[in-house]
């Protein structure tokens, strides 16, 4: 008897510390989607500028990265206490938040409104938004192409019920669009210019006068607290980042290329869809709150998330961003 | 004791004693999910890692209310059907050309015990190349699933044809036709049923990994969906409702099992 | 004279041996034996004597022997319709009723000739009444009684029984040996029944073929000359008991061993 008491106490003690999170000292932990919406991170890192910036204030963490194939599989880490600093899009944050992850958004990395797009097969006979009615879509769910498709899908005078909306991960939706399995699908770069460069898809709407297509930096709370300082060196190298790719492009393509598995050319193009700067402005809290709301009518976050308090830009304004 | 008293007694003891049983089935359970609960009240749950027993009820019920539960249960189950019935004729009529022929089985040994042990969800690539992402490829999962428990436990029951029947009939110079008719099917029933049995589940269970493929619809597809916008309280009542639906399942191909084969209860084994 | 030739049953020097183990074992040996038609023959031994091998050879579902066994001068081959069998377990077939039973060694004939060939049957084992019952509704002896209907059926010359009374308790074994009897008196199909039960083989045999173990062979032949019914407390068939008996057990005051 007593070793089965043993045994079911030792059960819940695990689940317990499972739910809290364990977090070792002297570490960063990233979690990073490989696209050139966070061109800056990769430059900053390959140069080595974030260990740069942390050693100026005296500070030695080991960097550890792990890679996403999108922001819900992020979120589902953060859940799990493994990760002190995700890159997502602005959907997936709020619905990490909504869901209860205790997080802030202390930047952002990227917009671009043309960086994420409904596109259609070349040969498609889909002209504008209303002919998507009855046809198969593919989309992330929860990503913010997803909130992009319904937007989209708004402009055509439909709702998500009077399409067959398919989940699939990003890269999958591309193939999904050259086998001619989907007759439509909403995806973000590199995909979009991968699609367009073969001539497989084009573009039929984008994020433009939509939505912004911004993307966010989170940190845990707990990481905001303990380690601020580190917080704002981090930010100081990714605005160099920023800035590097703003004054030398061609050589911050040449740079990154492998780490966005895109060629530097294309990658070129790429950037012209993209505004650097991490600094949130007041319209796009206005664009987050209007997310929010957006996916609060439609079901896809059960409870509000304030936005004013989610996002933090004391670290940037601290960090002497804008 | 005056006898009325005494069966009064008796009564009252036999209630007890039911009453004991109920809390003992049931009491486990119970304090279980208050000892959960409680850990929620307390703080010491993270919602999305653990939801609480209050909140898995409550997506139960909203997702019950809205009929999608039902909508969603109703597809996964015809999805099962279809696969399942599939892997039923081919299994059955194979299985039975095998059990009965030593020489089909020899060729076909080989193959069938290299594949078998292949999971279903092995098998997701080459169906979405062959079958696309529609229904087909997720019905062909199924079918893999459920089929392999079905012939195998066909050609065992046919085998295992008792030798001292094969002597009768051999005495009595039965034809071969009405031998298999009348003894070798009916006694490989049981084994049959059993593969059914196990088919059934095995493509239940299925259903998740088949609703991988990009489906928009199904129980699978409801937890995947819950997964991506960080609902675990929706993960669990999906999880809980494909163990019900399970159970169920097995509940009524037993009931079909019982009275397919009546003459095995009698029948002791002479 | 021909007649009678057509149906006897000739074993000339039947030897079977069975690789085991650790090397041959001779199951029979030398085995000489004639039984004429309508004669009811019982073979009496101790287990392992070979005397269900012998008859499994006889019914054809049992070969690799050497030696001649011959029905109206024609070798056997493999079972035939001509030599019927009753096993020590009914083998009756359990989803099928008692009439499907019988009709299940009934091949190539019209159903209702068909019914009225089991109807007889089932009427001759006394069991009309049961036509639509299942196996596990009917007793032990029940039971053996369909199983012997079911070997007649096709009118065989020969009818073998293997210990067919030995899974029974012992008042319906004599309630089942009183039954053969009757039956073999109205169809005067030549039996021959394998037994280790020295009584049934003295009270239904016209002569019991006593056989010894390892190697299994012929050790003698007792012919039973009693009128039927035989009373098994008459002096003459306790007589023949002791004789028999003799040939298996040594009377010593305590124990008893076995002499063979």
């Amino acid at each position: 008897m007593n070793t089965v008491i043993t045994r079911i106490l030792s059960v819940v003690l695990l689940t317990i510390l499972v739910a809290s999170g364990a977090h070792a000292a002297d570490e960063i932990r990233f979690a990073t989607q490989a696209i050139p919406h966070y061109a800056p991170l990769f430059v900053a890192k390959n140069n080595k500028w974030i260990d740069e910036e942390l050693a100026k204030i005296g500070a030695k963490p080991a960097l550890k990265w792990t890679s996403f194939l999108a922001g819900p599989p992020i979120n589902e880490s953060f859940a799990a206490g493994q990760q002190d600093i995700g890159f997502l899009g602005d959907t997936p944050a709020i619905i990490g938040k909504s869901a209860g992850i205790n997080t802030r958004i202390i930047a952002l990395t990227s917009s671009g409104p043309k960086s994420l797009a409904v596109v259609v097969p070349a040969n498609s006979s889909i002209k504008s938004p209303k002919d998507l009615k009855g046809k198969k879509v593919a989309v992330t769910k929860g990503s913010y192409a997803h909130h992009l498709l319904v937007l989209v899908l708004k402009q055509g005078g439909l709702t998500s019920k009077d399409v067959e909306v398919i989940n699939l991960p990003n890269a999958d939706i591309a193939t999904a669009i050259q086998s001619g399995n989907i007759d439509a699908g909403a995806v973000w770069e590199p995909q979009i210019t991968k699609l367009e460069a073969s001539g497989a898809a084009r573009v039929l709407a984008d994020g433009t006068g939509i939505k912004k297509g911004a993307l966010v930096i989170i940190a845990t709370n707990e990481f905001v607290t303990k380690h601020r300082d580190q917080l704002k060196a981090f930010l100081k190298a990714y605005q160099r980042g920023a800035e590097f790719i703003r004054s030398n492009p061609k050589e911050a393509a040449k740079l990154i290329e492998k780490d966005v598995s895109l060629s530097a050319d294309l990658l070129l193009k790429v950037f012209k869809k993209f505004d650097y700067d991490p600094a949130i402005q007041a319209d796009d809290i206005a664009e987050l709150k209007k997310s929010e709301e957006f996916m609060k009518e439609n079901a896809i976050i059960k409870s509000h998330v304030n936005i004013d308090t989610f996002v933090d830009q004391s670290l940037t304004r601290e960090a002497g961003i804008k | 004791m005056p006898p009325e008293k005494l069966s009064m007694a008796n009564d009252t003891n036999s209630r007890l004693q039911k009453f004991q049983h109920l809390l003992q089935y049931f009491g486990l359970t119970v304090v279980l999910i208050g000892i959960w609960q409680g850990l929620y009240h307390l703080g010491f749950l993270n919602p999305i890692l653990l939801p609480a027993p209050s909140q898995i009820a409550l997506a139960f019920w909203d997702l019950f209310k809205s009929g999608d539960l039902m909508r969603h249960i109703g597809i996964s189950v015809l999805r099962v059907l279809e696969g399942f019935g599939i892997a039923a004729v081919l299994g059955l009529v194979l299985g039975t050309a095998i059990g009965l022929s030593r020489t089909l089985d020899r060729w076909t040994d080989l193959i069938i015990q290299v594949v078998k042990p292949i999971p279903p969800i092995a098998w997701i690539p080459l169906a979405i190349l062959w079958f696309g992402i529609g229904e087909q490829s997720k019905v062909y999962i199924i079918f893999l699933g459920a089929f392999f428990p079905i012939i195998i436990n066909t050609i065992d029951g046919i085998r295992q044809t008792d030798h001292k029947f094969v002597e009768v009939a051999r005495i009595l110079a039965v034809p071969r036709f009405k031998f298999v008719r009348q003894v070798v099917l009916p006694g490989a029933l049981p084994a049959i049923m059993t593969g059914l049995r196990v088919g059934l589940m095995v493509a239940w269970m299925c259903v998740v990994a088949a609703e991988l493929i990009a489906a928009g619809s199904g129980i699978g597809y409801l937890i995947m969906d819950a997964r991506q916008l960080s609902q675990s309280d929706v993960v669990i009542v999906g999880m809980i409702t494909i163990g019900i639906i399970g159970k169920l399942m097995d509940s009524l191909i037993k009931r079909l099992e019982i009275r397919l084969i009546r003459w095995k209860v009698a029948f002791s084994g002479n | 004279m021909s007649a009678t030739a057509a149906s006897n049953l000739t074993i000339e020097n039947l030897n079977k041996c069975y690789k085991v183990a650790g090397g041959d074992v001779d199951a029979l040996q030398g085995i000489n034996l004639d039984i004429h038609e309508g004669e009811f023959v019982s073979i009496v031994g101790s287990s392992g004597c070979g005397k269900s091998t012998l008859l499994r050879i006889i019914s054809g579902l049992e070969n690799g022997y050497s030696g001649e066994v011959k029905i109206g001068g024609k070798r056997i081959g493999g079972p035939g319709l001509d030599r019927g069998m009753v096993f020590q377990e009914h083998r009756l077939i359990p989803w099928l009723t008692v009439e499907q039973n019988v009709a299940f060694g009934l091949n190539g004939m019209d159903n209702s000739q068909r019914d009225t060939v089991v109807r007889e049957h089932l009427e001759l084992v006394e069991l009309a009444g049961f036509a639509k019952a299942l196996p596990h509704q009917l007793s032990g002896g029940m039971s053996q009684r369909v199983a012997i209907a079911r070997a007649l059926v096709n009118n065989p010359q020969l009818l073998l029984l293997d210990e067919p009374f030995g899974a029974l308790d012992a008042m319906t074994r004599i309630q089942m040996q009183q039954e053969i009897l009757r039956i073999w008196e109205a169809e005067r199909t030549t039996m021959v029944l394998v037994t280790h039960d020295i009584d049934e083989a003295i009270f239904l045999g016209d002569r019991v073929v006593i056989m010894s173990s390892r190697p299994g062979t012929v050790k003698k032949i007792v012919p039973v000359h009693l009128p039927r019914p035989r009373d098994r407390s008459s002096y003459e068939f306790v007589q023949i008991r002791k004789e028999i008996f003799s040939e298996f057990f040594a009377y010593v005051e305590r124990p008893f061993a076995y002499a063979i």
